[in-house]
């Protein structure tokens, strides 16, 4: 697709009026009618010159031609001149355009030690350079969210400005919801729109989105999940799970570093098929933990072309228990899997003993197959198993196939679906007003839904029970208890203590939150400085560890980039199809074209037809 | 013209100069040959010199009747003539030869003819020739008479320092012609010319050769005549007066007009060879010395 392709409108011109002085041509004919100016030189004899000039075989031809050339080439720079002078605006409908540029500033635009970033905005300083009072440009930036770079402006320095000041973040994610909301933006203008992505690589089903990419395939390593949990037998000590990916089309030895406060303490070794991943865990004893602060930093040694993946960070934090209330006629998969967590203070209560407004007391309330009245409206975190008020009536329907829609989904982190079976599952009528997430679905169906309501009610219903299903029996099981449990606390969305870049951290009431990640969360401790903390929402957009402050004391979070889409780079390309160079290139209005071509023709019409004179 | 007025051109240091090539052409052919020239006419004297066969019409006192009583066939007894040459050196006083190259800081090509005449003078009077000077532009505008003996060296001196004020265009047939009709003996002539006459040089040249004059040519030319500098759009004007040329001089143009130079070097210098005459080239900015000793004696002026 060529972004360039302008020829649809006529050429307009800022200042047409400077083309009457064209009236200028007549004037240099004038002059050229003049005797050409010789200079005068005595020579002893003018017979070798005689006899030269008339054996010279063009010299005839050459004599009538040559000032014909300069007068032509003069008059061809007075027209470029003028062209110049009157600013002409090639392709600029009556009416005006309006641009929207969307920049890629997700994580894997830092490879290339960010280089490919810079192409990026390179190209991005391109466009915008031609931002004026027709031709309004809008700058996003897509990193994982949308972010408003610039609303329209007609004001190219600040925009280039604003785009000198733009960083990537470390986050991943879809373009959808930013080009949704450059659509959304555009739709409210009147002209020609245009919607230019800057990326590494093409977006799918591009329509009439205009692309510009700058990437470059290449192999990548990275660290695809890093989380911790404690113990069960051991509750003071906490057990690290990792997950590393290899993306080339080789096999790679691969060396993991793991750090405990800023000192190393582990080396692992990988050797990982092409395209394969490899996962391992670890144990990080209690009296480990006990001499330091539990800030846990995986890295990858061996260098390569993103360097943001090669990096993760988890805080081990100190079992301090979720209370729990489970409302069930008695249930032991559920009970089991709530003794696994030894992070959670479970109470067991018969359904008949329950009374509105119990909830209040726990973190999380789990009703086991029943539902109380009323339920519904009440605030608070509610995971219903079995049953929920959301069911839809009629008959469980039987379950062919199961499909996990949102891999990334905190509820399912860690958890194996390929061997889980469900017999019936009852149908979900989604409530509205509420956010939704569906992560695990059946032939369209949700299986699991998560909502979340702004006011901060988080609710997690399933469509199965535990006799409909070997789910239960799995390993799996306890962990999506304990995610759900957690996820319905609001104490995780990814891992344990993780967060994914890119997500926006809300903190609860009397919380504050670090604005700027500290690589080494322990260094940030042990000198003491006072990271500067804000109430309202977060967007964690770079990796590291952020301090989360709370009236009863401080905790840490670990954000990772932890994404198969931003590490593997193969899919990576750049397209030809723009004017400009994608790197440090030029790009000029076409005024300034016109005027270094009439400037070129000065220097080459000098050369031919004064340089002689002069000399 | 101030290169034909110079003052300092026959100075004290000039003469040294002279004697020291004086000194070195005779070092080189010493004991080879007497200073005196010898014609190559049969004559009266004793010196005896061939034999030929008789023919009607000899003066049948010169028939050898010892060869007669011997071999009974009449043969004439030729001896050689002893006679002092005539040198006659022929100095172009034209515009063309008073011009120098704006460019170069060199002097005149007339300034190099009356060194080069002034040497071959002195060079022949210690030879005990007759030497006599002309100067000439489109006729013979001066003229010294013949002198002999070293002494009349300072008249020959005299005569060059005192160049003709005006100066016209070359025309050697008529300058050179009206030369040749005025000599009644033979001997050699020495012109010192561009040859840059635009009717030619042959007319000229053959008047001298005509009258059974030994011609030898020393043609003088600057170096910015054989290689211009000349370049952009250019007024051309004759120094001569012969007109004005407009060109727009370029690589091109001068490679033509070396080639054109070149060409007519060698027309002439095969003229001379066809006329049985002498022909040195020379650049004006050849160091005298070498002019002398190198050049002449390549080309057989010098001995």
């Amino acid at each position: 697709m060529g972004w360039c392709n302008e020829s649809r409108f006529p050429m307009n011109f800022l200042f047409p009026a400077t083309l009457f002085l064209g009236l200028l041509a007549p004037v240099i004919g004038a002059l050229y009618l003049r005797r050409p100016r010789r200079r005068e030189q005595e020579v002893s004899t003018l017979l070798f010159w005689q006899r030269a000039l008339d054996r010279q075989p063009a010299r005839q031809f050459l004599g009538r031609l040559r000032n014909p050339l300069s007068l032509l080439l003069q008059l061809l720079i007075l027209l470029l001149l003028l062209l110049a002078l009157a600013r002409p605006e090639a392709g600029r409908p009556v009416g005006g355009r309006s641009t929207v540029v969307v920049l890629d500033a997700r994580a894997r635009m830092q490879a290339d030690g960010g280089g490919v970033f810079r192409a990026a905005v390179a190209a991005a300083q391109g466009v915008v350079s031609q931002a004026g009072p027709d031709n309004e440009i809008a700058l996003l930036a897509a990193e994982g969210s949308s972010q408003i770079v610039s609303p329209f402006s007609a004001d190219g320095k600040d925009l280039r400005g604003r785009l000198a000041a733009l960083s990537p973040s470390d986050a991943g994610g879809g373009l959808e919801g930013t080009l949704a909301l450059a659509h959304s933006l555009l739709a409210g203008k009147p002209g020609e729109k245009r919607l230019i992505v800057i990326s590494d690589r093409p977006v799918p089903e591009a329509g009439d989105i205009e692309q510009i990419l700058v990437g470059k395939p290449a192999d990548n390593a990275g660290i695809l999940a890093l989380a911790q949990r404690a113990l069960p037998a051991s509750p003071q000590s906490a057990v690290v799970f990792a997950k590393l990916g290899n993306f080339s089309a080789t096999s790679r030895d691969l060396e993991l570093e793991l750090s405990l406060d800023g000192r190393p303490f582990d080396l692992r070794k990988f050797r990982i098929a092409a395209g394969g991943e490899a996962g391992f865990s670890t144990v990080v004893s209690g009296e480990m933990l006990r001499s330091g602060k539990g800030f846990l930093t995986a890295r990858l040694t061996t260098p390569d072309r993103l360097a943001t993946d090669d990096t993760a960070h988890v805080a081990l934090s100190t079992a301090q228990n979720l209370r729990v209330l489970l409302v069930s006629e008695g249930n032991p998969f559920l009970e089991g899997a709530l003794k696994a967590d030894p992070g959670l203070a479970v109470d067991i209560l018969q359904p008949s003993v329950w009374r509105t407004g119990m909830g209040g007391s726990f973190d999380v309330v789990i009703f086991d197959q029943w539902i109380p009245a009323g339920i519904a409206s009440e605030p608070g975190a509610f995971f219903f198993f079995g049953r929920s008020p959301f069911d839809a009536e009629g008959e469980k329907l039987p379950v062919f196939q199961t499909e996990l829609t949102e891999p990334q989904s905190p509820l399912f982190w860690n958890v194996d679906v390929s061997a889980i079976r469900f017999g019936r599952a009852g149908k979900l009528r989604l409530p509205e007003g509420w956010r939704v997430s569906q992560p695990l679905e059946s032939a369209g169906e949700p299986l699991v839904v998560a909502l979340e309501k702004p006011a901060g009610t988080r609710v997690v219903a399933t469509a199965f029970d535990t006799g409909s299903s070997n789910f239960p029996l799995r390993a799996g099981f306890p962990l999506f208890v304990s995610n759900a449990v957690h996820w319905l606390a609001g104490r995780r969305l990814a891992g344990d203590n993780g967060f994914l870049a890119g997500q926006t951290y809300v903190p609860a009431e009397g919380e504050r939150i670090s604005r700027h990640p500290q690589s080494d969360g322990a260094a940030a401790l042990l000198a003491g400085e006072a990271p500067s903390l804000t109430e309202g929402p977060l967007r964690l957009k770079k990796n590291g560890f952020y301090e989360v402050r709370d009236p009863m004391g401080s905790r840490w979070i670990g954000v990772n980039t932890a994404s198969r889409e931003e590490s593997d780079l193969r899919a990576a390309q750049a397209n030809r199809n723009v004017f400009f160079l994608p790197s440090g290139g030029i790009s000029l209005p076409p005024w300034q074209w016109l005027a270094l071509t009439s400037l070129l023709l000065i220097v080459i019409e000098w050369l031919l037809h004064h340089r002689r004179v002069t000399e | 013209m101030p290169a034909a007025n110079d003052p300092d051109l026959f100075d004290a240091d000039f003469l040294a100069r002279l004697e020291r090539v004086r000194l070195q052409v005779r070092r080189i052919f010493a004991g080879s040959r007497r200073a005196e020239r010898r014609s190559r006419r049969t004559g009266s004297s004793l010196e005896f010199a061939d034999y030929r066969h008789y023919v009607p019409g000899d003066d049948p006192r010169r028939i050898d009747w010892n060869i007669y009583g011997r071999i009974e066939r009449l043969m004439m007894k030729l001896t050689e003539e002893e006679e002092d040459l005539d040198v006659a050196i022929l100095v172009d006083c034209s515009a063309s030869m008073r011009w120098r190259s704006p460019a170069a800081n060199g002097s005149s090509k007339l300034v190099l003819a009356r060194q080069l005449a002034a040497t071959l003078a002195y060079l022949s009077l210690h030879n005990m020739d007759r030497v006599g000077l002309w100067y000439f532009d489109s006729t013979v505008k001066r003229e010294s008479g013949y002198h002999r003996g070293r002494p009349a060296f300072h008249d020959v001196l005299r005569f060059l320092r005192a160049v003709p004020d005006e100066s016209g265009g070359t025309n050697l047939a008529a300058s050179l012609g009206r030369f040749g009709r005025s000599q009644r003996r033979r001997g050699l002539a020495l012109v010192l010319s561009d040859c840059l006459d635009p009717s030619g040089f042959a007319d000229g040249l053959a008047a001298v050769t005509g009258r059974h004059f030994a011609l030898h040519l020393l043609h003088v030319m600057d170096p910015a005549e054989c290689d211009p500098a000349a370049n952009g759009d250019l007024l051309l004007r004759d120094c001569e007066g012969a007109g004005e040329l407009a060109v727009t001089a370029g690589p091109g143009l001068r490679n033509l007009y070396r080639e054109e130079v070149k060409a007519f070097r060698e027309s002439i210098k095969s003229w001379c060879a066809k006329h049985n005459a002498g022909y040195s080239f020379i650049l004006a900015d050849t160091a005298f010395d070498d002019v002398v000793l190198r050049m002449f004696r390549r080309d057989g002026l010098v001995q």
